[in-house]
C-alpha cells in the first residue's frame, strides 16, 4: 500500500479516474491520465479490474441487496442460512436434493448453495435447501431468527464503518418490517408485476400460488397460475415477461422462469441476455431477443422468435439457434425439430405480448387478421398493402367535441347501406378513436376479410365514407400523421357490411378489398 | 466446441466478460452492444474454440477486438488504452480467473451490507439506477467531486472487505 503522501494522492487519483471512466464521464485528458497511472503498475491494474468487476456485479447481481428496504434483510437471511446449515449438519444424513434433480438444472434453477462442512472433514458437502422448499418447515424458526437477528446483529445502519464514509448522505430511518409485507424477506425478490389485466388466478390444489397485485414484488420460487387474463412481469435483470391464462409459471431467479404449461412472451434487453425458460421438455436460452414459448398439456414445447435469436435445447441433441421468424418444437419425447409451418401450431395465435398491447389501447379482443400498428407519418393509402391482414391504428384519446359531428352511423345493428347512412356524435362526451385500414396491391386479386374487434368501452359511432372520414380527421386523427382529404378511394362501399353489436362493445366487419382501399374510423367512449 | 457449451460458457461468464469490455470502453451502453456482438461471433465460430479451458481467453480476445472496433466507430480518437496497456490489463484479468465469480458475489453481497447507508445509497444510485455523478450530486445536494470521492471510497472499502473474505490478494 502507498505510504508516501504523493503516492496516497496518486492512488486516490487513479481510482477516482477509474470511477469516472466507468461512468462514461472521463474526457480524453482524464482517460490518458488514467492510462498513464495504470501503465506498468500490475498492482493498480489488478485493483482496476476488480473495481470494474465490482461495478458490474453491483449493477447486475446485487441490485436487490442495494435496494432500499431490502438491504436490511441480509443479516437475517445470512443468519437463517447459517441456522439451516447447522440444522443440516446435526442431521444423521445430509439432505441430498441433487440426487433428485439434474445437477446442473437444480443448481441453477433452485440456487442450491454448497457449503463446505469443515467440522466433518474434507469432501462432505452440506446443501442449503432453497428457501421456498424449507420455508414452511422453518417458518417459526425463521421468524425467531429474523427477530433475534434484527435486535442482536448489527443492521447496516449500525455496522461499524471506516471513518472515510462519514460524508455524503444523511441516513433516513427505515422500518425493517411493513405490515402488508406478504413474506418475511427471506427469499430474494426477482421481479415486479408491471401490468395486469383481469387476472383470474387458479385455485391452489395443494400448491401455494402467488396472487400478486399491480406493483407487487414477486420472489424466487413464487408460482403464478392464471386461468385467464394477462400479467406482465419485469425481472430484476430487465426481462419483460407476459403470461396469459391458462398458464403456470415459476420464477426461478432474477433472469429465468420455469413454464410447466401455458404461453409466455419474453422481451430481453441486453442486460437480460441469458434469460432462461425451462419447460418440462426443454430449455430456451435468450441471446438478446423477443420470443414466445408455449407448453401444452402433453409437455410439448414450441418456441417462436420474433426478433434476435435464442438457443433451444432438449438436454440431448445439439441445440438449435433460432433467429427472427424461426420456430422449433420439442415434443413430449424431447425430440427437437424446426417448425416449418405454424398453421397447426399452438403459436398460430396472438402472443401474450400482442394481447397486452391491444389491452393497453383499450381493445379487449380482436381477430387474428387485425394487426395493431404504430401511428404512421402519413395516413395509410394504397402503398400500405397487406393481403393477409387488416391494419388497426389507435388514434387520439379523450377527444371532447364542442359541437355534434356527423358520422356514418351511431346505431347498433347491421349496416349494409353505408353510403346512405348518417348519425351524429354527441358533443362533450370524451371519445377515443381507431382507424381501420385494408388494402391490397393492384396486382393482387380482390380479398375478403371478416374481422371483429371488441373494446373495453362502448362504441359510439363509425365514420366510413369519404366526407365522414375527412370530417373527423382534424379532431380524431393522430397529431403526427398527415391526412390527405378528398381521397375518393378511402371508404367502405357497396357490398361491405358493418355491425355494431347491441351491447356496443363489438364491431364486426365483412369487407371486400380490391382496387379501392377500405377505411373506417371507430369512436369509442373514453375514460379520460 | 459445441455451440451449446459455448453459450453456457458465455452465460456463466457474462458478468466478467461484460466487466472486461466495460474496463476498455468506459461506456456501459457500448459495452452491452459489444457483449452482444461477441456472443454472436462466439456462436458462429464455436468450432474455432478448442475446449472449455480456452473459451475465456478466446472470448476476451474477440471482446478486445470488438471493443477497439467500437471505439473506432464512435470516432473517439485516439483510443486511450494502447495495445501495451490492454495487454497488461488483459493479464490482470487472467490473474483474476482463478477466483470464482460466485464467491466474489457472495463476498460482495456481505460487504455491501457493511457499507454505511450513505455509501450504499450512492453505490445504488450509480450502479443500479445508472445515474451520472452530476445527477447524484444534484439529488443529494453535494458537489460532484464529493460523489466521486464517496464512490472511490466505497469501492476501496468493498475491495478491502472482499479481500478479507476471499483471501484474494488483488482485491
Amino acid at each position: 500500500m502507498p505510504e508516501h503522501p504523493s503516492d496516497i494522492q496518486e492512488e486516490a487519483r487513479w481510482q477516482e479516474l477509474a470511477v469516472m471512466h466507468l461512468g462514461g464521464e472521463a474526457g480524453d485528458a482524464q482517460q490518458r491520465e488514467l492510462v498513464a497511472l495504470l501503465r506498468d503498475r500490475p498492482d493498480r491494474q489488478d485493483r482496476y479490474v476488480m473495481i470494474c468487476l465490482q461495478a458490474r456485479l453491483l449493477a447486475a447481481r446485487l441490485a436487490g441487496v442495494l435496494q432500499e428496504g431490502l438491504a436490511e434483510d441480509w443479516w437475517p437471511r445470512q443468519a437463517m442460512r447459517d441456522l439451516l446449515a447447522l440444522e443440516l449438519k446435526s442431521e444423521a444424513k445430509p439432505v441430498d436434493l441433487t440426487a433428485r434433480l439434474d445437477a446442473e438444472q437444480s443448481a441453477e434453477a433452485l440456487r442450491l448453495t454448497p457449503v463446505e462442512d469443515a467440522s466433518r472433514g474434507e469432501g462432505r458437502r452440506v446443501i442449503v435447501i432453497p428457501w421456498a422448499l424449507v420455508y414452511a418447515g422453518f417458518a417459526a424458526a425463521a421468524a425467531l431468527v429474523f427477530a433475534l437477528a434484527w435486535f442482536a446483529l448489527p443492521g447496516p445502519g449500525q455496522t461499524h464503518l471506516p471513518n472515510t464514509h462519514a460524508e455524503a448522505v444523511s441516513p433516513k430511518p427505515e422500518s425493517p418490517f411493513t405490515e402488508d409485507q406478504p413474506h418475511p424477506p427471506l427469499i430474494p425478490v426477482v421481479a415486479t408485476v408491471t401490468e395486469l389485466y383481469e387476472p383470474a388466478w387458479a385455485e391452489a390444489q395443494g400448491k401455494a400460488f402467488a396472487r400478486p397485485a399491480l406493483g407487487d414484488e414477486v420472489r424466487e420460487q413464487d408460482v403464478l397460475a392464471l386461468t385467464s387474463g394477462l400479467v406482465e412481469l419485469t425481472t430484476r435483470r430487465g426481462a419483460v415477461v407476459v403470461i396469459e391464462g391458462p398458464c403456470e409459471v415459476v420464477l426461478t431467479g432474477d433472469n429465468g422462469v420455469s413454464l410447466p404449461r401455458g404461453t409466455l412472451s419474453a422481451h430481453c434487453p441486453p442486460e437480460a441476455v441469458g434469460f432462461v425458460v425451462q419447460t418440462p421438455t426443454g430449455r430456451i436460452v435468450d441471446l438478446g431477443t423477443e420470443f414466445v414459448v408455449n407448453v401444452d398439456e402433453a409437455g410439448r414445447t414450441e418456441t417462436l422468435v420474433n426478433l434476435g435469436s435464442v438457443a433451444v435445447g432438449n438436454g440431448g441433441s445439439t441445440p438449435l439457434t433460432l433467429t427472427s421468424g424461426q420456430s422449433a418444437a420439442i415434443d413430449a419425447n424431447t425430440r427437437l425439430v424446426a417448425l416449418q409451418d405454424l398453421s397447426r401450431s399452438n403459436l398460430n395465435q396472438r402472443s401474450p405480448q400482442d394481447r397486452l398491447e391491444l389491452r393497453r389501447v383499450g381493445i379487449r379482443q380482436a381477430s387474428e387478421k387485425l394487426h395493431l400498428t404504430d401511428p404512421p407519418d402519413r395516413a395509410p393509402n394504397h402503398t400500405v398493402a397487406d393481403r393477409e391482414r387488416v391494419l388497426l391504428i389507435a388514434e387520439r384519446q379523450g377527444v371532447l367535441l364542442n359541437d355534434p359531428l356527423e358520422v356514418t352511423t351511431t346505431a347498433t345493428g347491421r349496416l349494409t347501406d353505408i353510403e346512405g347512412s348518417s348519425g351524429w356524435l354527441e358533443a362533450q362526451v370524451p371519445m377515443d378513436s381507431y382507424l381501420i385500414h385494408a388494402s391490397v396491391s393492384p396486382e393482387d386479386p380482390m380479398r375478403n376479410f371478416a374481422v371483429s374487434i371488441s373494446f373495453d368501452r362502448p362504441i359510439l359511432g363509425v365514420a366510413a365514407t369519404v366526407p365522414h372520414l375527412d370530417g373527423t380527421d382534424a379532431a380524431f386523427g393522430n397529431q403526427q400523421t398527415v391526412y390527405t382529404p378528398n381521397n375518393l378511394d378511402r371508404h367502405l362501399e357497396f357490398g361491405d357490411v358493418l355491425e355494431i353489436t347491441h351491447d356496443r362493445r363489438t364491431l364486426r366487419l365483412w369487407i371486400n378489398v380490391g382496387t379501392a382501399m377500405d377505411q373506417l374510423r371507430v369512436f369509442v367512449g373514453s375514460e379520460r | 466446441m459445441e455451440q451449446f457449451a459455448v453459450i453456457r460458457a458465455i452465460l456463466n461468464d457474462r458478468d466478467r466478460l461484460f466487466a472486461y469490455i466495460w474496463s476498455i470502453l468506459g461506456n456501459v451502453h457500448q459495452a452491452e452492444d459489444v457483449l452482444q456482438e461477441v456472443t454472436i461471433v462466439a456462436i458462429e465460430k464455436c468450432n474455432e474454440i478448442e475446449n472449455e479451458s480456452a473459451v475465456r481467453a478466446w472470448l476476451r480476445t474477440v471482446a478486445r477486438l470488438k471493443s477497439m472496433e467500437a471505439i473506432r466507430a464512435s470516432r473517439r480518437q485516439p483510443a486511450a488504452m494502447d495495445a501495451a496497456v490492454l495487454d497488461q490489463i488483459g493479464r490482470a484479468w487472467q490473474r483474476l480467473d482463478g477466483q470464482k465469480t460466485s464467491d466474489l458475489v457472495d463476498a460482495l453481497q456481505a460487504c455491501v451490507n457493511e457499507l454505511s447507508p450513505k455509501a450504499r445509497k450512492i453505490v445504488k444510485l450509480r450502479y443500479v439506477d445508472a445515474m451520472k455523478s452530476g445527477e447524484i450530486a444534484e439529488l443529494l445536494e453535494r458537489k460532484v467531486a464529493t460523489v466521486y470521492q464517496a464512490l472511490t471510497r466505497a469501492h476501496r472499502a468493498l475491495a478491502e472487505c472482499v479481500r478479507r473474505r476471499t483471501g484474494l490478494a488483488n482485491a
